[in-house]
């Protein structure tokens, strides 16, 4: 299944609120609404509107010389995958499994760390058999 | 209010700040031993030493609930209110637990699993890849495992950490117990005739077979003992001095009675304890 983007952060979010009560509107429109409000440049409003187009969450048609931009995710599906979000940080990283394992799961091994472990337990081994 | 939910909602208040007072305050690390069993043990003692204040809490209040009718009185919304932040927490540590019993790592090489009745399960593409005598190493080294009935151990560990969130000391303390238990089952079938070296090439070819294995990355990382401390120390001479002793069965019997006398406290003076706090 494909993960879903979300929006990242509160700034995010409330842009992506915003279009969703409007509808659609411009990037001074959002602006007018959001970014004003909390004293942000302009600029900021519109570098959030490019990463939520980039992650998906809105789509962009050119009319005149400005952007008209729509939400293309669904405001439940947004909330539900937010939540679904919030309840895995809360449940943290997957809890060690209940099992005692003769070496643990791992990230990842370095072979040439294995290579020369390897070789030691030889040698150590090969001068047991020799003595 | 029904007597469970009060006994609940006490729980929540009372042994829930218990838990994470004493998780913050216990020290997180256990002074290493020469003996790997010998530390296990006492990593497993600090593991529950925060619980123990909010256990007696919990034998108290169990004790009051088996004297308690069905119906009890009813506790003040401010108690209940301030019992509402452990909910989470402790809703929270019986769903990792839960997860925890249930998780199957893929790709187990070698292992031990049964919370009631532990068993070794040995892959036969990882049995193929031994020699007889890293096959017996490896097999000493899993009944050390049932025989201490770890895959319960675990869990219960989990748990016992989970309650105790956020503390970090918490993990800190289940990822020390986690590394020494490795380090005591393999000292532990070195003791019962496994050859240190055969279990060290059974535990590389464990890690050649691991579905995490990966081409140029990194050294083991995880909440494990790292490969090159654990080889280290099956290379290493057994232990001499510091054998390990089997937990003390004077310490045993006084925790008994200490639980039990909790629960005689709780069934005598449980009530008017209770009606003072709810008034």
């Amino acid at each position: 299944m494909r993960t879903r983007a979300l929006p990242g952060g509160d700034l995010e979010y409330a842009v992506l609120a915003t279009l969703w009560d409007l509808g659609s509107g411009t990037a001074r429109d959002i602006h007018a609404r959001v970014g004003a409000r909390d004293n942000l440049a302009y600029t900021t409003t519109a570098k959030v509107l490019d990463r939520l187009h980039a992650k998906g969450l809105v789509s962009r048609a050119l009319a005149g010389k400005a952007f008209v931009y729509q939400p293309k995710a669904k405001r439940e599906h947004i909330v539900r995958g937010l939540a679904r979000k919030m309840l895995l940080r809360l449940l943290g990283p997957q809890p060690a499994p209940a099992i005692a394992t003769l070496v643990d799961a791992v990230e990842s091994v370095d072979p040439k760390l294995l290579d020369e472990l390897a070789r030691l337990v030889e040698a150590r081994r090969r001068s047991r058999d020799g003595s | 209010m029904d007597r469970e939910l009060v006994l609940v909602v006490l729980a929540l208040l009372f042994a829930g700040p218990l838990f994470a007072t004493c998780g913050a305050v216990v020290p997180s690390r256990t002074t290493r031993s020469p003996s790997a069993q010998r530390w296990e043990q006492r990593c497993w003692a600090r593991l529950w030493l925060p619980l123990l204040p909010g256990g007696f809490v919990l034998a108290v209040l169990v004790g009051w609930a088996l004297m308690e009718p069905a119906s009890a009185e009813p506790v003040p919304r401010t108690m209940v209110g301030a019992a509402m932040p452990f909910v989470p927490i402790w809703c929270r540590a019986l769903a990792r637990a839960v997860r925890s019993a249930l998780a199957r790592p893929p790709g187990v090489a070698a292992g031990t699993v049964g919370l009631v009745r532990p068993r070794v399960v040995i892959s036969e593409r990882f049995s193929r890849a031994l020699t007889a005598r890293e096959r017996d190493a490896t097999r000493a080294h899993e009944i050390a495992h049932v025989r201490h009935r770890d895959p319960l151990r675990l869990l219960l560990a989990q748990l016992a950490t989970d309650l105790q969130w956020p503390c970090p000391g918490a993990q800190a303390r289940l990822d020390q117990w986690r590394r020494s238990l490795e380090l005591a089952r393999d000292e532990e079938a070195r003791l019962q005739g496994a050859d240190g070296w055969d279990l060290a090439a059974a535990i590389l070819a464990a890690a050649r077979l691991g579905p995490h294995w990966r081409a140029g990355s990194t050294a083991l990382v995880g909440g494990g003992v790292p490969l090159e401390e654990r080889i280290g120390a099956l290379l290493a001479p057994l232990p001499r001095d510091d054998t390990p002793v089997a937990p003390s069965p004077v310490l045993l019997l006084s925790l008994t009675a200490a639980g039990m006398g909790a629960v005689c406290l709780g069934a005598t003076l449980g009530e008017t304890v209770v009606r003072a706090l709810v008034a």
